[in-house]
């Protein structure tokens, strides 16, 4: 299966030849159905017709690399779906409608013809039905500190089980293995090793779980023990529980993890395009660029983890492209991976200087090459993860927070759609610091992460803004919306009670919501937001305000 | 552990659409394929052929996706092959409605055909535990 990606691209490109011609008489006859609906007839048959052909239209015009194709045959659909009765003594009601669909798919069917380079495919879920539960153990002498990582993992809708001893755990993981199980490394009655045999001695050859173990200790000489155990990772006592969610969920579920996002820039177009296939084949997202001009657009686009550039290219070297994306102070974190068939170790590292981060020689096959991506990609995510992220919360950061809402706001000028910015903070943070202690208030602050994390849309943007405040950017969301989610959010906080030693407590937050169009930059947007947080907190707190947009 | 996902039933009124996915079923999947283009076919087929899923398309005229699953429900023969749906109407499953008895999953149409291998791959193992 060497060479499968380019055996899928030349036979594929085949058949996507017969499909433009059939896609062109297609056209044509939705064309000739939509002109008969103009004159009084009875409608019902030509309707169905056209409804039919749209049908077939939506599922292959995206199969066939013609996205915009496949939109209009679905909005000719929903047009036939929602048309009035017809009369037939005069023309249909939806046949000018019809008919200005049917001139764009036209055009899209001709431009179909000129296949595009750039493009990112659209990230479906692996199932439309929702993730199952998924089992773990945990594992702990202590049964106290088990049932409390239990408990929190429950949040997540994960089964947990928890066992203080090696028997009842050596039984349930014979009987009814789990997909993970946290452990603490060290364990009574077994050695590390023991744990490993025992895990190794499942019954009919099946794979053992992963093994995420948990310590109190931080020294080399504990994490070796772990990595000798095979640990699929080490967490130190007292634990950052999103972190640990972060792993588990790689772990237990790698096809629900976003996907890696490659972008890839050669003016080989047919090489692009075989390299962006079996990266996608592989269950990688990708956009390939053959034109270096289309690079910063690209990088907007598709907001890559990893860039993968030709060290020749047209116009300018591959080093230039580099320096050009890595001008931009939001793009240094992100990986450049050159391709080259330079052997010369001098010139590599003069190209180093540039700002690449590894280098591939070429040639190399398409799925060679997937390999070595899905190779580095657990440190490109590893890298990413803690550049951007919040440690405690695992939310973004503070930058990566402001660049979120940068990138949406761009988008949303381009798509003309609505965004909403919601600024969240804990009412009464300091009381609660001061009277539970630091541990617990970071607990709180932790419980809102996976809150707002879990309520919210994979598309949304989640950041710790700062102390104890949040950002949430809601893209594609008018006020309205914005403030049905975000209040329900604040209901369902209001609900959730703390643990602590004096005492459980509840906690609540304040938000003030800014839309953009009504406020136009990123700066005004958290402005006015931030204003509107503060009317909150004047009025009392546990409620949200709107930022109203002036004049 | 369950063997590898090998050979695969896919059906589908609209020969392109056949035509693209069993291509990426066969190259980039390394799966034997087999196809039908209407849900009788796809009957008349599983009486003789051994598969190990069936990709099968909802919207086909005459006996259609759901009722060839019923028929396959039906027969204890081949009530124990998995069943991936492929739908544009996906929003009749969505949130809190059943998947039908059989059915692995349901793959929204539009879809990249050059993920999907991966997609049926992962589906067939998470099945198998």
């Amino acid at each position: 299966m060497q060479n499968s990606a380019a055996e899928f691209l030349e036979a594929y490109r085949a058949l996507r030849l017969t499909w433009l011609a059939r896609l062109h008489a297609d056209v044509n006859m939705l064309g000739q159905l939509v002109e008969t609906l103009k004159s009084p007839a009875d409608h019902s048959t030509k309707l169905e017709e056209i409804a039919h052909i749209a049908h077939r239209l939506v599922g292959n015009g995206q199969a066939f690399e013609a996205p915009d194709v496949s939109v209009l045959a679905r909005e000719i659909e929903a047009v036939i779906r929602t048309a009035k009765p017809a009369i037939s003594k005069r023309a249909h009601p939806s046949a000018a409608a019809l008919s200005r669909l049917v001139e764009t798919m036209a055009a899209a069917a001709a431009a179909a013809q000129h296949p595009v380079a750039n493009r990112a495919e659209p990230v479906l879920p692996a199932s439309a039905s929702g993730p199952e539960r998924r089992s773990l153990f945990v594992v702990d002498d202590d049964p106290v500190v088990a049932g409390e990582i239990a408990l929190q993992l429950c949040h997540f809708g994960y089964r947990v089980r928890t066992f203080s001893d090696r028997r009842g755990f050596a039984a349930a993981l014979a009987l009814d293995p789990p997909a993970l199980v946290v452990m603490d490394l060290v364990f009574p009655g077994t050695s590390v090793d023991g744990m490993k045999n025992l895990m190794e001695s499942l019954p009919s050859g099946e794979v053992p779980p992963p093994v995420l173990f948990v310590s109190n200790r931080n020294d080399f000489e504990a994490r070796l023990q772990a990595v000798r155990a095979g640990a699929a990772g080490y967490f130190t006592k007292p634990i950052n529980l999103s972190a640990l969610v972060d792993s588990i969920e790689a772990l237990t579920n790698p096809d629900l993890a976003t996907p890696l996002r490659v972008l890839i820039v050669d003016d080989d177009a047919p090489l692009a395009e075989a390299y962006g296939i079996a990266l996608r084949a592989a269950g990688m997202t990708t956009a390939v660029v053959t034109d270096s001009r289309a690079v910063l657009a690209a990088l907007l686009e598709l907001r890559p983890d990893v860039v993968l550039l030709d060290l020749y290219l047209l116009g300018c070297t591959g080093e230039e492209v580099a320096r050009v994306i890595r001008s931009d102070n939001a793009n240094v974190g992100i990986p450049i991976l050159f391709l080259s068939a330079e052997y010369d170790r001098d010139k590599q590292i003069d190209v180093m200087k540039s700002g690449a981060d590894d280098f591939l020689i070429k040639p190399i096959a398409p799925e060679q090459l997937a390999r070595e991506f899905l190779a580095r990609a657990p440190r490109i995510r590893a890298l990413q993860g803690h550049l951007s992220s919040d440690g405690l919360t695992g939310l973004l950061n503070h930058v990566a927070g402001r660049a979120g809402l940068e990138r949406e706001l761009a988008r949303a000028r381009r798509d003309h759609t609505p965004i909403t910015v919601a600024m969240l903070d804990l009412d009464g943070f300091k009381g609660v610091n001061d009277r539970h202690g630091h541990p617990v208030g970071d607990r709180v602050l932790r419980s809102l992460a996976w809150l707002l994390r879990k309520r919210l849309r994979q598309s949304d943007v989640v950041g710790r803004y700062g102390g104890e405040e949040f950002l949430v950017i809601l893209p594609n969301t008018p006020m309205h919306d914005a403030e049905t989610v975000v209040d329900g959010l604040r209901r369902a906080f209001a609900e959730v009670r703390h643990a602590s030693p004096k005492g459980d407590f509840v906690c609540t937050f304040s938000a003030g919501l800014a839309s953009f169009p009504d406020f136009q930059t990123g700066g005004r947007l958290l402005d006015s937001a931030d204003r509107a947080l503060y009317d909150a907190k004047a009025s009392g707190r546990n409620c949200i305000r709107k930022a109203q947009a002036q004049g | 552990m369950k063997p590898p996902l090998k050979r695969v039933l896919a059906v589908d009124d609209d020969p392109d659409i056949l035509a693209v996915v069993a291509l990426a079923l066969r190259t980039l999947g390394g799966l034997d394929v087999i196809t039908a283009a209407s849900g009788a076919e796809a009957l008349g087929l599983l009486g003789r052929e051994t598969v190990d899923l069936v990709l099968l398309d909802v919207m086909m005229p005459g006996i259609d996706g759901l009722e060839t699953l019923a028929a396959m429900q039906g027969n204890p023969a081949l009530r124990h092959i998995p069943v991936v749906l492929m739908t544009a109407r996906v929003k009749l499953y969505e949130q809190g409605a059943e998947q039908p008895a059989g059915v692995l999953a349901i793959i929204p149409k539009p879809f990249d055909p050059v993920t999907l291998p991966r997609r049926l791959q992962t589906l067939w193992e998470g099945h198998a535990k």
